[in-house]
């Protein structure tokens, strides 16, 4: 227990999309369900993959590669929910996220993250919190407020009319 | 003494109870206005006053408690017959709720209280005084008593006692004392008076002159004043030897006692009197409230028995009756006795007997009546105590999602039930676990529907505060108007009841400043010179509607046209196709007022259409009728709730997907090849008009999934008019017609899977809003459900038309 007191490292839940890994901070994780059934949301961005109950709250589901720039892909029995808690202005929201697999809740100290390389990414380096070096693999830490909230949901809605009006 | 978390609690319950207080106050006082001589009103007004005054008190709230208190000092000259009830009072005491009002207001926004009640405090005192003139006899004789009981103790002990500067119920601390004192003896005079224990304030010092028992020994009284908390003995010495005790010699009487049939620590006093009290059925507090009646007849007399025991004070509960037997001070009425219990809010004389020998015959009466009545079941009463709780509304929403889980658990264990039976098709226990299983499906549905129900609450809740308001209002316009309000019983959800204020206080400002004439009009007009504006709620099916009527001279439909032209709201070409009623609906345009003049009141031409879009907001409608001369009415109609509906459930593709039935006038079949198209899009003859289909798979963009082709109404209408070569079955097509403003049009679905009630769940801020969508439900199985909106469907559907068109 004595990490949990030490300042120089948080916990972070990894996950991977793909090849790649990635971590998010433990404290915005609720928790993780496996793949259930989704009901879809029309007139909705693809990324809004739909929305589950979650006991008896509709909790939206993104599917962070389509949101990341990534190519969708079929599901799979590691395709896992990762519900986060996102601060949207004044609420939190509760909101479910599609990973391909996810592997386990690891401390990382913070000697061994490093600032987001501001090249080389496929990803938006807006998204990007910092690398974590473990052993011999990067593990990208998502700013997930900013991933899931934000410009991003303005940019959202845009697509939204965007759809609207070409339909 | 306590943590800021209780004393917040505390508030809260205060504020919850002293807003109850408030409106009965307000209500009372309107009532009385009407009846001035009315004394159950009265009785009502002053115990709220003297109960807001008592929790005010105790909280340490001294401007709350300060300003209750004359109220209530007037209330109680009103109530005595010593002063009338005239309308100076009534506007007097009025303000004085209002400033009450406000200052509950600011303590509820934690915000310092200043208001400025002296003035009023001075004015209300000042007609107490215009009062008790009256009767300057009594009150002589009264601080006459009371002087030369202060003499009379033969061994009494004076304490100078202090509460603590810091102690958060200073009253309930005196009440400690007071209770604690009179185990040893009697009080006999203090200063601050017993009875205003309530005025207490923390640090304030009590002098109490007290006349132990006889074998309690002045340290024995010490030390039990030494046990309690937050209080500091200052000082005492016995009081000089006086004159002889004015207490009443007594008599033993030894047939009273075996005929109350209780222990007796003191013979029955000549004068002794039987009690039946009855502490009121929503109490919050039964211990106080005992405290209190034996507080008051401290005063007037001894206790010598009660039941239940005056030291299980701490267990009574509400609703309970205490028998007393109580022996009277020789200077004590029977009137003062009855005074003094009425003045006490929330207990109930049920009946008092003389135990006097003059009158054998009724004493044994009575003592029967009395202690034949049996001491209620513990069971009962406490079923009877359990009336109202209050509970939050997220704490509802709660229990409504851990029903939902019921549901979906329930509707697993179905499953698994039956896959069991295929196992081990003859196994008895695969039986039981099915009846187990509708059983609990049973209850549970049961369970969701009162949950659902316990969110509604009556409209009483609203219409309670409007009395006052026209009261007010026709005063300032000089109009003799009366209110009557009709159906508050009718039952709305919690977050409509809010909604709906607003709108409402529109249309009965706006009643009364445009809707009824002056008296003096009205008699011209041959009607009658006082005016009724009706505020009626009713249900029909389950739709709410709230009317609010007048019997004033109606809208002129040319006024409304005129100004609505003037306006520009329409041109004179579309008003001329116009029928009066639907001119008439110009009045909820914004900008539109037919008023000659504006008043602070109204008449500026906003409201109406805020009126209109609160409303719409609530998925309600309002229309107006008028007739010229004879009045007005708005008609109000709104969903029981914003929280269930009734719905349609249907299915398109694999999806489902669910209408509010409120927006569905029929389903319906047809053949393919009755489709014709109009401008490129679907539509068919119906019932001699034509209606325009919209098919949702193609709205919702909706793709059969994993390459399976669903049946749907797709393929085949763009097919519309070719030959079709497959089975009849496939040739139907279903749709759901739906109203959409004035617009009528038919969802094409591929499945009517039924009627449902669905509780309604927001997508939440990370859809925004979605056209076409109106937000989710959780069906039965667990699935999550869209709803659809049908509003604006339509204008989806309006949208591409003109797109086609164009």
């Amino acid at each position: 227990m004595s990490e949990l007191t030490n300042q120089d490292s948080d916990q972070y839940l990894t996950f991977t999309l793909g090849e790649e890994g990635f971590a998010i901070e433990i404290s915005k994780i609720r928790e993780v369900l496996d793949f259930t059934d989704l009901t879809t949301v029309p007139r909705t961005p693809d990324y809004m993959r739909g929305v589950i109950n979650l006991r008896g709250n509709v909790v939206p589901i993104v599917d962070l590669r389509l949101q990341l720039g990534m190519s969708a892909v079929e599901k799979t029995v590691d395709t896992c929910i990762v519900i986060v808690e996102v601060d949207m202005g004044a609420d939190m929201l509760h909101v479910g996220m599609l990973a391909d697999s996810v592997q386990e809740v690891v401390d990382i100290d913070h000697s061994q993250i490093e600032p987001a390389p501001k090249m080389g990414t496929r990803l938006n380096t807006e998204f990007i919190r910092g690398m974590a070096k473990r052993d011999d693999k990067f593990s990208i830490i998502l700013d997930i407020d900013k991933v899931l909230s934000g410009e991003e949901l303005a940019a959202m809605m845009d697509t939204k009319e965007e759809e609207a009006v070409a339909a | 003494m306590s943590s800021g978390m209780d004393m917040s609690d505390l508030l809260a319950l205060f504020m919850e109870e002293a807003e109850e207080q408030l409106v009965k106050l307000d209500d009372g006082l309107l009532q009385l206005e009407k009846d001035p001589g009315n004394i159950e009103i009265l009785k009502e007004v002053f115990r709220a006053a003297h109960t807001l005054k008592g929790s005010s008190g105790t909280m340490g709230l001294s401007e709350i408690a300060g300003l209750t208190h004359v109220m209530e000092n007037l209330l109680d000259l009103l109530r005595s017959g010593t002063h009338t009830a005239t309308p100076e009072a009534i506007d007097l005491l009025l303000e004085g709720t209002d400033d009450l009002r406000t200052l509950l207001g600011q303590l509820s926004r934690s915000e310092t209280m200043n208001v400025d009640t002296a003035a009023l405090v001075e004015n209300l005192r000042a007609m107490c005084a215009a009062g008790s003139n009256a009767e300057p006899v009594k009150i002589a004789a009264e601080s006459a008593s009371v002087s030369s009981t202060i003499a009379a103790p033969a061994n009494g002990i004076a304490l100078k006692l202090k509460i603590a500067d810091d102690c958060l119920m200073p009253g309930v601390r005196a009440f400690m004392i007071y209770n604690a004192l009179c185990d040893y003896g009697q009080v006999i005079s203090a200063d601050p008076p017993q009875e205003n224990i309530d005025d207490l304030i923390a640090g304030q010092e009590i002098n109490i002159v007290f006349e132990p028992n006889t074998e309690s020994s002045d340290q024995s009284v010490l030390d039990a004043i030494g046990r309690l908390s937050e209080i500091q003995v200052l000082d005492h010495r016995l009081a000089g030897e006086g004159e002889a005790p004015a207490e009443p010699q007594t008599d033993i009487r030894a047939s009273d006692v075996s005929c109350f049939g209780i222990l007796m620590p003191k013979p029955i006093a000549e004068n002794g009197i039987a009690l039946k009290v009855k502490i009121a059925q929503n109490c919050f507090m039964p211990g106080v409230r005992a405290f209190m009646l034996y507080n008051a007849l401290i005063d007037l007399g001894q206790v010598i028995s009660a039941n239940p025991p005056q030291d299980n004070i701490d267990d009574l509960i509400a609703g309970q009756e205490i028998n007393v037997v109580f022996e009277l001070n020789a200077d004590t009425t029977e009137q003062n006795i009855l005074d003094a219990i009425a003045g006490l809010c929330e207990v109930e004389l049920l009946e008092h007997k003389f135990l006097n020998e003059s009158e054998p015959v009724a004493k044994s009466q009575c003592s029967g009546a009395i202690s034949d009545a049996p001491v209620v079941p513990e069971a009962t009463i406490a079923a009877k105590a359990i009336q109202t709780v209050r509970v939050g509304v997220d704490r509802l929403d709660t229990l409504m999602n851990l029903v939902a889980e019921l549901v979906i658990d329930r509707t697993r264990m179905n499953q698994i039930g039956n896959a069991l039976n295929l196992k081990y098709e003859n196994e008895d226990l695969c039986q039981g676990l099915n009846e187990t299983g509708v059983h609990i499906g049973r209850v549970v549905t049961e369970l969701q529907e009162h949950i659902m129900k316990v969110r509604l609450l009556p409209v009483e809740q609203v219409f309670s505060r409007f009395p006052r308001m026209v009261r007010d209002l026709s005063r300032k316009a000089g109009k003799d108007v009366e209110l009557v309000l009709e159906g508050q019983e009718t039952e709305l959800d919690r977050s409509i009841l809010e909604d709906i204020v607003d709108p409402l206080t529109h249309l009965l400002r706006n009643a009364l400043d445009h809707g009824v004439e002056t008296s003096e009009e009205r008699k011209a007009a041959g009607k009658s010179a006082k005016s009724r504006v009706i505020l009626a709620a009713m249900q029909e099916e389950n739709r709410i509607i709230i009317e609010v009527r007048d019997d004033g001279h109606g809208i002129s439909i040319e006024k409304v046209k005129a100004a609505a032209l003037k306006k520009g709201t329409v041109s004179e070409e579309t008003l001329s196709h116009m029928s009066d009623e639907d001119a008439l609906q110009l009045i909820f345009a914004s900008g539109v007022s037919t008023a000659e003049k504006v008043t602070d009141i109204s008449g500026r031409g906003v409201g109406m259409d805020v009126v209109r879009s609160n409303i719409q907001g609530l998925s309600g409608s309002v229309e107006v009728h008028t007739e010229l001369g004879k009045g007005t009415r708005f008609r109000i109609n709104l969903p029981l709730t914003l929280a269930i509906i009734q719905s349609l459930v249907i299915g398109v593709c694999d999806k489902v997907y669910v209408i509010p039935l409120s927006a569905v006038v029929e389903t319906f079949r047809c053949r393919a090849e009755d489709m014709h198209s109009i401008d490129g899009h679907p539509a068919i003859n119906f019932r001699g008009s034509v209606l325009h289909l919209v098919k949702l798979s193609d709205v919702f963009g909706i793709k059969s999934v994993n390459g399976i082709t669903l049946r749907c109404g797709d393929v085949r209408i763009r097919d519309c008019g070719r030959t079709n070569n497959k089975s009849d079955s496939d040739d139907w097509i279903t749709f759901v017609v739906v109203r959409t403003g004035g617009l009528k049009i038919g969802l094409i679905v591929d499945r009517l899977i039924g009627e449902q009630e669905v509780v309604i769940k927001p997508l939440g801020a990370f859809f925004g809003d979605i056209d076409g969508i109106a937000g989710a439900t959780i069906l039965g199985d667990g699935a999550v459900a869209l709803i659809i909106d049908v509003g604006s469907l339509g204008s989806i559907f309006n949208r591409r038309k003109l797109e086609r068109v164009a």
